[in-house]
């Protein structure tokens, strides 16, 4: 790797965990255990039920799923319009660098930062789960590997929506956007469901602009599928993001500077 | 693009903004000039001229409407072009993780792709900054943060500098180093725009000036032989135009 991206890259990160995303990231470990089966275990010992089987795969799965909106929105703030602000993408874009590489870098950064935090929040959620069982979680290396994928593609599309926000809108306004985005998407899979359930572009157009083909792509696979189709819409909306973000950030104004 | 021996090809640029609105700004009016390779030329003019407009446009941040501007024969957005200049900005970036030796070491390795410490530490030195290397940028004084933004402008040893207000926050010693640094660079062949309200100090540094004023370039003035205050007096012979017309 260019050393001049691998220190960007190193930069970014240390930019990013500063004392508030520390503080976000502990805060993520309470809404993870509603999804761990901690809260099962303890309702089963009260009632002297049967101890819950500790799933890897699903518990994983479910950690994802519940955090993956919050750690993305937590760490792409201002990713862009907040950098154009405070005047380090003008910095770094005075030297030999494309604005596609920077970004790509910057994004490099959030997403690790985004998954990272969600594995450390689901290993100390399943680590104790596991020793109020006190047994270990079956695990399967090629369901969990699959999961993973899913769930990193999905960070990856909520990351790639909140850069495409944070082109147009100032500092962390972005963060926002993106929360509205997604309940609008929730509302919008329903509506098509419930009025539009035989129009196929609906379904196509809703797929590609609130993309979860990723999320249930990671769910097919607990069941024992693999649903390529999930996987394939999945990654046409990761696509269609992806490149909205590259192609945005070559037209926004780096200097907003007055005269 | 046009290829030319000129560090900074300027041709009948024009810029307005919010050009459909009631109240559109026209920020510069078809302007052409050139800089030549080694010289040391100083943007002046009054508020709202429009320099920090042109600046933008050299950089490649910002988009003239018409016109073009090339560095060195490349447009300045181009990789060739960035390979070939550094930058001091007037706003700043600060952060509290970010430690001046990092923010130096990042842009030596974008400008060069290696460090040199050597040439670091000589810089750092000639600024007084060497023991604030380990500092962060937000822990330090304004002055202190436009000699960082000094020091990283001229590393890599840029073909091409522009300096954006750099004497705004520097006390009168740091100005003296400033100039002594400048008048180094220039011996070694750097081609240096410096955008300044300090006329004094662009009477002292500058070999050229080019004044600006309602987006037109209005003068363009060689230094040598110019006495003190030359420019104080044009800018008030200009005043007196407006007010005529």
């Amino acid at each position: 790797m260019n050393p001049a991206l691998k220190k960007l890259f190193a930069v970014e990160m240390r930019r990013l965990w500063t004392i508030p995303m520390i503080v976000l990231s502990i805060v993520m470990l309470p809404l993870g255990l509603p999804f761990s089966p901690i809260i099962a275990t303890l309702i089963n010992r009260a009632n002297h039920g049967a101890v819950p089987v500790l799933n890897l795969s699903e518990s994983v799965n479910a950690i994802f799923g519940a955090l993956s909106l919050y750690g993305a929105m937590f760490f792409s703030a201002g990713i862009v319009g907040g950098e154009v602000k405070n005047g380090w993408m003008r910095s770094v874009l005075s030297r030999p660098i494309t604005r596609q590489w920077f970004l790509a870098v910057k994004m490099a950064a959030v997403v690790l930062s985004v998954f990272c935090t969600i594995i450390l929040v689901a290993i100390i959620l399943l680590g104790v789960s596991a020793a109020m069982m006190h047994a270990m979680p079956a695990v399967h290396p090629l369901q969990l590997a699959q999961i993973l994928l899913g769930s990193l593609g999905q960070i990856v599309t909520y990351v790639a929506i909140a850069t495409v926000f944070s082109c147009f809108f100032p500092g962390n306004f972005n963060l926002i956007a993106l929360f509205l985005w997604e309940i609008l998407g929730g509302a919008a899979t329903i509506l098509v469901q419930k009025f539009l359930w035989n129009n196929k572009w609906m379904f196509i157009l809703d797929d590609l602009l609130f993309p979860h083909r990723l999320t249930g792509f990671a769910d097919s696979v607990l069941q024992n599928n693999f649903a390529s189709s999930d996987l394939l819409w999945g990654t046409a909306s990761l696509a269609l993001f992806l490149a909205g973000c590259f192609w945005f950030v070559n037209v926004i104004q780096v200097d907003k500077t007055a005269d | 693009m046009e290829h030319s021996s000129a560090a900074i090809s300027v041709h009948n640029l024009s810029k307005t903004f919010n050009p459909r609105s009631k109240y559109p700004v026209r920020a510069l009016a078809d302007v052409s000039f050139d800089i030549q390779a080694g010289e040391i030329v100083g943007l002046i003019g009054p508020n709202g001229a429009g320099k920090t407009t042109f600046l933008k446009i050299a950089l490649g941040f910002l988009a003239p409407d018409s016109g073009n501007v090339s560095l060195f024969g490349h447009h300045p957005e181009s990789l060739e072009a960035r390979k070939k200049i550094g930058f001091q900005a007037d706003n700043q970036f600060t952060s509290k993780t970010v430690r001046v030796e990092t923010f130096l070491e990042l842009h030596s390795l974008l400008a060069t792709s290696r460090v040199e410490p050597e040439q670091l530490r000589g810089m750092l030195d000639h600024f007084k900054l060497t023991g604030a290397a380990m500092r962060s940028l937000a822990s330090m004084s304004k002055g202190m943060r436009q000699k960082v933004e000094l020091v990283q402008a001229f590393i890599g040893a840029p073909s091409l500098v522009f300096l954006d207000e750099p004497t705004g926050a520097l006390d009168p010693p740091s100005v003296f180093e400033l100039r002594e640094f400048l008048a180094m660079r220039k011996k070694s062949g750097t081609t240096i725009l410096f955008r300044s309200h300090n006329l004094t100090e662009v009477e002292h540094v500058c070999d050229r000036v080019l004044f600006i004023d309602s987006g037109k370039l209005i003068g363009n003035y060689a230094m040598e032989g110019k006495d003190s205050g030359f420019l104080e007096e044009i800018f008030r012979s200009q005043i007196v135009e407006r007010k005529a017309s």
